[in-house]
């Protein structure tokens, strides 16, 4: 039997509320900063809480281009600049793009609707409603040709873009792909949100007893990832490896995760079988930790479950309580953490965490980063309608 | 190579016909959108076709994948959304209505319903999508993540875009099942259409007429097949519905032999080979 070819990443960019550029984003979430704060764009008058992840106002750049979009060509743009990733060395007609997200296009179209009413009819705007431009438009900056697609599997989006990529490079149909997350927030959403009664009034608590919901964020997070014969030769710093991954539907509850965490296990011991590598090998996991009651306690019978007798000496952290939920971008965001935690030997923090859940019985990081050395990092990324997408990452 | 078990195809305004209505029965779908109650009738649909096809249900529920291609799943629901939110004197939104908005909704509201527990996911890439569809879907085969793939493609155009240029929205699901061809052969099933291979590709310059190149010439190859291939037919919606017409053709000994299928929009391109299952139907 043929060894599946493995996959590396050679290249990461980051915009995120903590920070543009990995440096600021790293530096931030190591040191726990709270990016969640009033949200400036949206009116929260009437609505549970005021706050959220947003993007700096000063990295906003032509509102006729939706953020999405603008975020997905800027971290496109530096993990291709990051791996260094030029025509002389690859094939640019053989380099694809996939972006996962969430609400894709959608929020510039209601920033038409909210200025506009007569732009229902304005073709420009059926042309902003198209999802596809969040791959489209970072392939057509930077000349890629290859398979190019956005994967929209909710909140798991992130990760899946990781999974279609890598599926890209394994099978041959490319020879590098920019993967990554992209999304933005919406007065939709935090409507939606809201009417669930899910927004966090202050900040997002991640398995912390006194946990009380999420808070929404926005971003980007893009990676080239390649084979690794091929990285090597040419000479690619290489951040880590992508050692497996899998997608599983929970079938279960529109917006419930399956209470005993049915699909979770599934998807979390799928991942490990793909990447082959035992529960106990496992140094790190991510969370999905969005904060809310339902969620957190689920997710921590997951990796109980799978960890087993590990999962006491497993550090876990959760990074939505930093940007908030980022939605399609958010397990991008995550991924990048991933990577660099294994670089670096350092987990950053669960922000705001200040009293043990019994039901949540994990190693949070709380406080500050704890310096542990990570070979591999298991990721969690949980979807709204059941979709599951883990992604087990490995040490250079 | 995967084969095509079954194949459905349904528009919105079939949904009321009794038939059809018969298949989603017993459902409670109070705020469910049209869109996600086409893709589980007409997944329903797909996989009866199936059933009869290969003698049996195609796959346990943690087996069975769906993936979705849509360009608008959740709009119209996201737009309504917004504006009773945004209204003065009703400011509330439905709860329900929230999760119906999302691209995922279809996908969802399918995998929940019938259930099906395996591979989820929901890809967003114009005319080329339902290729890009049909493709995960194979290689989850391939990868033993499921023994069946519900393939959905929904060409549906809301309201609020109905200025969209794009050509081939009838307002129509079309779904097929792909099992691993050698699954079907074991149980004497009779797919009649085998999928050869599925190539994409994007052009960032130009009227995307190289991507059209590259991607039928990577199709063709990884198919094993160089000639020999006629292209198959044009005609109204996506790759998915066009396949699922195609289906219905080769079973009535209409088609034969190998047919490429192909879609392009804004740079983006793809191509399938199909192959009749000549053998299987013997």
């Amino acid at each position: 039997m043929t060894r599946a070819p493995p996959i590396v990443v050679t290249g990461i960019g980051v915009r995120s509320p903590l920070g543009s550029g990995v440096d600021a984003f790293w530096d931030a979430a190591l040191a726990g900063v709270v990016a969640t704060r009033p949200l400036a764009r949206f009116d929260t008058e009437r609505l549970s809480s005021d706050r959220g992840g947003e993007m700096a106002p000063s990295t906003l750049g032509d509102d006729r281009v939706p953020l999405a979009v603008q975020l997905a060509e800027q971290v496109a743009a530096d993990a291709v600049a990051d791996a260094a990733l030029s025509p002389d060395a690859v094939a640019f007609e053989r380099v694809g793009v996939c972006i996962g997200t969430v609400m894709g296009t959608r929020p510039a179209v209601e920033r038409w609707l909210h200025s506009d009413p007569a732009a229902q009819t304005d073709p420009q705007m059926a042309a902003w409603a198209d999802p596809a431009l969040l791959s489209r438009a970072p392939a057509r900056a930077l000349g890629l040709g290859g398979p190019n697609c956005v994967v929209a599997t909710g909140c798991a989006a992130g990760n899946s873009a990781f999974a279609w990529g890598a599926e890209a490079l394994r099978s041959g149909r490319a020879d590098a792909m920019v993967v990554g997350g992209a999304d933005e927030i919406s007065q939709a959403m935090l409507m939606m949100f809201d009417s669930f009664r899910l927004l966090a009034p202050d900040v997002v608590r991640p398995f912390d007893a006194a946990r009380e919901g999420l808070l929404l964020g926005e971003g980007a997070a893009a990676f080239v990832l390649e084979r690794e014969a091929d990285a090597r030769a040419r000479g690619a710093l290489v951040h880590g490896r992508v050692l497996g991954w899998a997608n599983v539907a929970d079938a279960f509850h529109v917006t419930s995760p399956h209470p005993e965490a049915r699909g979770a296990i599934r998807a979390m011991r799928r991942a490990l079988a793909h990447a082959d590598v035992e529960a106990s090998a496992v140094d790190h996991v991510s969370a999905h930790g969005t904060g809310t009651p339902a969620n957190d306690a689920v997710e921590a019978r997951a990796i109980r479950d799978v960890l087993g007798g590990a999962t006491d000496a497993v550090p876990v952290t959760a990074l939505k309580s930093l940007v908030g939920h980022a939605q399609g971008a958010a397990s991008a965001l995550e991924a990048a953490a991933c990577l660099l935690t294994i670089r670096d030997g350092l987990v950053p923090p669960v922000g705001n965490y200040a009293t043990r859940d019994p039901a949540c019985d994990l190693d949070v990081v709380a406080g500050a980063a704890r310096a542990v050395p990570v070979e591999i990092a298991l990721s969690n990324a949980f979807g709204f309608g059941g979709n599951i997408e883990c992604v087990v990452f490995g040490a250079a | 190579m995967s084969a095509i078990a079954g194949a459905a195809a349904l528009t919105v305004a079939e949904l009321e016909e009794p038939a059809v209505g018969e298949l989603l029965a017993g459902e409670r779908l109070r705020g469910v959108s049209s869109e996600s109650r086409l893709a589980l009738a007409t997944a329903r649909m797909a996989l009866r076709d199936a059933h009869a096809r290969t003698h049996g249900a195609p796959a346990d529920a943690d087996a069975l994948g769906v993936v979705v291609a849509t360009r608008h799943a959740g709009l119209q629901d996201y737009v309504e959304l917004f504006q009773e939110g945004t209204r003065a004197e009703r400011p509330r939104v439905q709860p329900a209505k929230g999760p119906q908005s999302g691209l995922t909704s279809p996908a969802a509201t399918v995998s929940i319903r019938l259930p099906a527990a395996g591979p989820n996911a929901t890809v967003c890439n114009g005319a080329v999508g339902g290729l890009d569809a049909l493709r995960y879907a194979a290689d989850r085969l391939a990868a033993g993540d499921a023994d069946a793939m519900l393939v959905c493609e929904l060409d549906l155009v809301p309201e609020i875009v109905r200025a969209d240029p794009h050509e081939g929205a009838r307002q129509r699901a079309a779904v097929v099942v792909l099992q691993r061809g050698d699954d079907a052969r074991t149980r004497g099933a009779a797919p009649c259409v085998r999928l050869g291979a599925v190539a994409t590709a994007f052009s960032p310059v130009g009227d995307g007429a190289e991507a059209q190149g590259r991607a039928r010439e990577q199709a063709l190859a990884e198919a094993g097949t160089a000639d020999a291939v006629r292209p198959l037919p044009p005609a109204g919606g996506g790759p998915v519905a066009r396949l699922a017409d195609a289906v219905a053709a080769f079973a009535r000994g209409e088609l034969a032999g190998r047919w490429l299928l192909v879609a392009h929009e804004a740079g983006a391109a793809g191509a399938a080979v199909l192959q009749s299952d000549l053998e299987g139907r013997r």
